[in-house]
């Protein structure tokens, strides 16, 4: 090991250091709660449920490559499947693994070079995706190893990691290139659209693959030896399972060739230029003070947040979303994977009439991007690296209750109406009725706002107030997207019940709404108790 | 067997006359802003420059150039006789930094924060082990080191960032607002100890906006304005050269401070006019 990194140039007792020290933080940051006590316990019982979620994905795909008689197919669902995993990960948890310069302050001044800095900060995001990927594959690879026998599961196992440090290294590499041809004062917009960009591909890949698997019929179809299979990046891996059964045929030996060509590529890119002027490029984004051009007049917290503790989470919103670069890409990065949603929801025709019954369809995508999209919003809002700015909140005469509901209102304000707007529209382009889209949309945007009530009542915490979490994020958007889905199946199967008169319409619109106020209640009960405990943080 | 850099220090080192820090035209810019201006300073071994500028005079930046933080946009700057700009790296083992603001690792214990330090420094683990319990013990924190950092006071996380800086025994100091947040008692004994390191021959470059502290302690002072040297000499030149009978009354002269008796006055009918 000690030989390996000297052959990149890195000092291995520092960047072993630095490596643990960055580890042990997340860690404990991710413990970092109202009660000190226990803090290790509860970090620990947090990643035994997270080592849990993924084992029960783990378990479903291991199941689906028992069935699948195609070795080819198996392995590209499961790569495909890895690929999404480690990609979800890293785009909304390690976005700026390489980019931030937040500790460069720390360490700016210690004799580290830059490619040990680089190498560390690399090694950070990298134990993370591989612990994900263990984690998700054993199962799989499990039942390769049983099914297929010790050659293949061996592949399986190559393939898998093979794939995981190719999308993890891909999506960073592209940070890190973007670091360095981008100037440090443009670098934080740039990123953004990098962030969105590479959102798209990622949840696109996942979804087109998804579709092309449920058309093949997984269990017993075979997936096309063209040559456009190539274009697939997880095909490239997968191919190592064809390989190590005997199978090796002319596409099969490109693919392997192109992942290992890709993979040796990456490690060079990231191991010379990038590593080299890492540090200076810090330094850079760490001194850039180059401001944004500032709104004419005095700050905007929008019409409707004219005073009080909802303008200031207003203003102290719109600000976030202009300046801090990881709120902004917290919330672009959620945009792809829901207009994905959308597009899917109008491709399956879920965007006819909503009054009209629709037997036999399952949940509607575009109804489960709706009621997730606040609802994924929340820990954007709530954890930010700006935490200990929060003292703010508890040295002035703030009501607590009123500011937890402004965040919410904003939430609602800035984002879910202008979504639901978006949603609307469509759904007029394809049913023509505009009473029944503006009743549908309505009753969406209700049970959406619940959902969120019902996340503030759960976790109800000031704005940009707790310190960021590792490894977290990706985990509970997964989690919220299974419980969304039953609920929109829910909704799907009651609708021609609920649309069937106006006075059942009008029942389904005051049992939500009653329950938001039952909610409102809750909340307001349930912020006075905690604000009897609650202290700052920072 | 001598090596190139040692040989490369070792003439650098003659050429600037043992001078520890030595800058010569140092100027750095953000976009159109100058943050400083053709600074040309030294140091030598065992002295303790003070150095002074109102905010945003351009002290810090002077700092993080010197310590290989940021690049200066242009001139030179030797550091432990190497160029800061070409050897980071070995002015980097050779320097000792307490920054402005107390940035740490909140997550890690004191202890484990000095641990962490001594590996990047490659200090012997034992020794690393010996000196971070002996420092922390020194500047009382022997009951806490086993606790997160998150839970100190400003004060105590000043003390730590000091313990670092000391930790791997630096040729030059670099010490922005060291005492920030310590008590009168600490602060009692970093004052004494930085003149014990001085008479050791290490160099220190002490930023203050304490004045009676920079007179008393250091053995010269610069003034810097809006990124420009305007003062060089012990307090008392400075005082004769400025027709000043305090350091605080010859700092205003020379950096176009106000009356503030005045200034006061007008903070007051401001308040009362809104």
């Amino acid at each position: 090991m000690r030989r390996l990194a000297a052959a990149f140039g890195v000092d291995y007792d520092q960047w072993k250091a630095l490596t643990l020290v960055a580890l042990k933080l997340d860690f404990r940051g991710g413990s970092f709660g109202r009660s000190r006590l226990g803090a290790g316990a509860r970090s620990t019982a947090v990643l035994v449920s997270q080592a849990i979620f993924y084992s029960v994905y783990g378990l479903f795909m291991a199941i689906v490559v028992w069935a699948t008689h195609d070795l080819l197919l198996a392995g590209t669902v499961l790569t495909t499947y890895i690929t999404f995993m480690v990609g979800t990960t890293v785009l909304l948890d390690h976005n700026s693994a390489l980019t931030s310069p937040k500790d460069y302050a720390i360490l700016g001044f210690r004799p580290v070079s830059s490619r040990t800095y680089f190498a560390s900060r690399l090694a950070n995001a990298l134990v993370y995706t591989t612990a994900i990927t263990t984690i998700t594959a054993y199962l799989p690879a499990l039942s390769f190893f049983v099914r297929h026998g010790a050659l293949v599961g061996f592949a399986a196992v190559v393939a898998l990691y093979g794939c995981s440090f190719f999308t993890a290294l891909s999506i960073l590499f592209g940070y890190g290139w973007l670091m360095s041809v981008v100037g440090a004062d443009a670098l934080k917009r740039a990123l953004s659209y990098v962030q969105l960009a590479m959102s798209f591909l990622i949840y696109g890949g996942y979804f087109l693959m998804s579709q092309v698997s449920r058309s093949l019929a997984l269990t017993s179809m075979s997936l096309p030896k063209a040559w456009w299979m190539l274009l697939v990046p997880p095909m490239w891996f997968a191919a190592y399972l064809d390989a190590a059964s005997g199978q090796l045929q002319p596409i099969e030996l490109a693919a392997m060739a192109l992942s290992v060509g890709w993979l040796v590529g990456l490690v060079a890119g990231l191991g010379n230029r990038l590593s080299l002027s890492y540090s200076d490029r810090l330094a850079a984004i760490a001194a850039s003070t180059k401001p944004r051009a500032a709104n004419a007049g005095r700050s905007r917290g929008g019409w409707w947040f004219r005073t009080g503790e909802a303008r200031a989470v207003a203003v102290l919103v719109r600000s976030q979303f202009r300046n801090d670069q990881r709120f902004r890409m917290g919330v672009l990065s959620i945009l792809p994977m829901t207009l994905l949603y959308v597009l899917l929801g109008v491709r399956d025709g879920n965007m006819h009439d909503p009054f009209i019954a629709s037997p036999g369809r399952g949940p509607s995508l575009v109804t489960v991007a709706v009621l997730m999209f606040p609802s994924m919003l929340k820990p954007a809002l709530t954890r930010s690296d700006a935490f200990r700015a929060s003292w703010v909140f508890f040295a002035c005469p703030a009501d607590r209750l009123r500011i937890i509901r402004s965040a919410k209102n904003v939430l609602v304000a800035f984002f879910l109406l202008p979504y639901l707007l978006f949603i609307g529209a469509i759904f007029l382009y394809f049913s023509r009725n505009l009473w029944h889209v503006v009743v549908h949309v309505a009753l969406l945007g209700l049970i959406s706002h619940l959902v969120l009530q019902a996340n503030v009542l759960l976790d109800p915490e000031l704005p940009f107030s707790r310190p960021m979490q590792v490894n977290r994020r990706a985990n509970s958007i997964i989690m919220l997207m299974v419980v969304m889905f039953l609920i929109s199946g829910l909704l799907q199967g009651f609708s021609s019940t609920l649309y069937q008169s106006p006075a059942a319409t009008a029942i389904a619109f005051g049992v939500v709404i009653t329950s938001s106020i039952v909610m409102e209640w809750l909340t307001r009960a349930r912020v006075e108790l905690q604000a009897r405990s609650l202290e700052f943080e920072g | 067997m001598l090596s190139v850099k040692d040989i490369i220090r070792g003439l650098t080192t003659l050429l600037f006359e043992s001078r520890m820090i030595h800058t010569e035209h140092l100027s750095k810019s953000y976009g159109e802003k100058r943050a400083l201006v053709d600074l040309s300073l030294s140091v030598a071994p065992g002295e303790i420059l003070g150095f002074l500028g109102p905010n945003g005079a351009g002290k810090s930046t002077t700092v993080k150039i010197l310590t290989g933080m940021i690049r200066a946009t242009s001139g030179r700057a030797v550091v432990a006789g190497f160029d800061i700009a070409t050897d980071p790296l070995e002015v980097k083992k050779r320097i000792g930094y307490v920054p402005e603001t107390a940035a740490l690792y909140d997550g890690l214990t004191a202890s484990e924060y000095l641990e962490l330090v001594g590996c990047l420094h490659h200090l012997d683990p034992k020794t690393a082990a010996t000196r971070r319990l002996e420092l922390l013990d020194l500047f009382g924190l022997g009951e806490v080191v086993d606790q997160r950092m998150t839970e100190f006071s400003k004060g105590m996380r000043q003390k730590v960032l000091i313990a670092s800086a000391l930790l791997h025994r630096p040729d030059v100091l670099f010490l922005d607002e060291p005492l920030d947040g310590l008590d009168a008692n600490a602060a009692a004994v970093v004052k004494e100890l930085l003149k014990k390191l001085a008479e050791q021959g290490r160099t220190i470059l002490f930023c203050s906006h304490i004045l009676e502290v920079v007179e008393r302690i250091c053995t010269r002072i610069v003034v810097i304005n809006d990124g420009r040297p305007v003062a060089n000499g012990t307090a008392a030149e400075i005082r004769a050269s400025t027709g000043a009978t305090t350091l605080e009354e010859a700092f205003s002269h020379l950096t176009g401070g106000r009356d503030v008796g005045q200034v006061a006055s007008e903070f007051l009918s401001a308040l009362d006019r809104v």
